[in-house]
């Protein structure tokens, strides 16, 4: 049962751009003990439903780049078949590490720009006032 | 000199969006930060918000969490019987995030999020 709400809080944070950033696979490494791969197979079928799910209510209510969103998605798959081929490289410890350091590197700099800054925000209110 | 500009956006998309799949591939997430830091290199100067960028990031997810799903369930392991049971979640959770969008402004649920994500990273270094 506890899975169903961290699976639900990830696809809600997810749908609300806030991020997933993988914590699905964090909980079922830490706190379930499965293997990397595993929990990354899990995530990505997960996200498949959580994002298509999310993309279904957007289409309806957000301006979506079609011609973007079809470029991008052209060079992400062929991205996701290398990612692949080096997943099946390298040696589960270092995944793991590689899957660690990835968390570190996205979220460090996304704890500074969540972090207030009062005095900024301030200043940027007096000069945008007419 | 506009063609020009646009060819190098294109350009760029391949790039960005191959640099996110591989890190979707081998990592199994990842690749959405990646699309929405990358954003303004791609999308139209001036025709989206913030909010329509994201959701145009998390369109192009869709297809590449596809093809990554695809690969992994040629490995034996990589697709776990339980998975089914994300289902639901998942769908009730990308839907309900997805209608809040243009209602919430997240910014105490960024704030803990990141400081997660920083916290998971170290528990996956040790």
């Amino acid at each position: 049962m506890i899975d169903f709400f961290v699976a639900l809080g990830v696809a809600l944070l997810s749908g609300l751009g806030v991020g997933s950033g993988g914590l699905l696979v964090v909980w079922l490494t830490l706190r379930r003990g499965l293997s990397q791969v595993a929990a990354q197979g899990i995530n990505l079928f997960f996200f498949l439903f959580s994002s298509g799910a999310s993309t279904a209510v957007n289409c309806f209510r957000r301006r979506i780049a079609w011609r973007q969103v079809i470029l991008l998605s052209i060079g992400g798959v062929v991205g996701a078949v290398a990612g692949y081929a080096v997943l099946n490289m390298i040696r589960p410890a270092l995944l793991k590490k590689l899957f660690g350091a990835m968390l570190l590197l996205t979220g460090t700099p996304a704890l500074f720009r969540a972090l207030p800054r009062r005095k900024k925000e301030k200043t940027d209110r007096q000069t945008s006032d007419p | 000199m506009k063609h020009k500009s646009t060819l190098v956006k294109d350009a760029v998309a391949l790039i960005l969006g191959a640099a996110a799949g591989f890190i979707n591939g081998l990592l199994g997430a990842g690749g959405g930060i990646l699309l929405v830091r990358g954003a303004k290199h791609v999308f139209p100067d001036s025709a989206l918000q913030p909010r329509d960028v994201f959701a145009s990031a998390l369109a192009v997810m869709l297809p590449i969490s596809a093809a990554s799903v695809a690969l992994y369930a040629t490995r034996g392991g990589a697709i776990p019987l339980q998975m089914p049971r994300f289902v639901l979640p998942a769908l009730l959770g990308g839907t309900g995030g997805a209608m809040l969008l243009s209602v919430i402004e997240p910014r105490l649920l960024k704030l803990i999020f990141a400081a997660l994500t920083v916290w998971s990273g170290i528990m996956m270094l040790r």
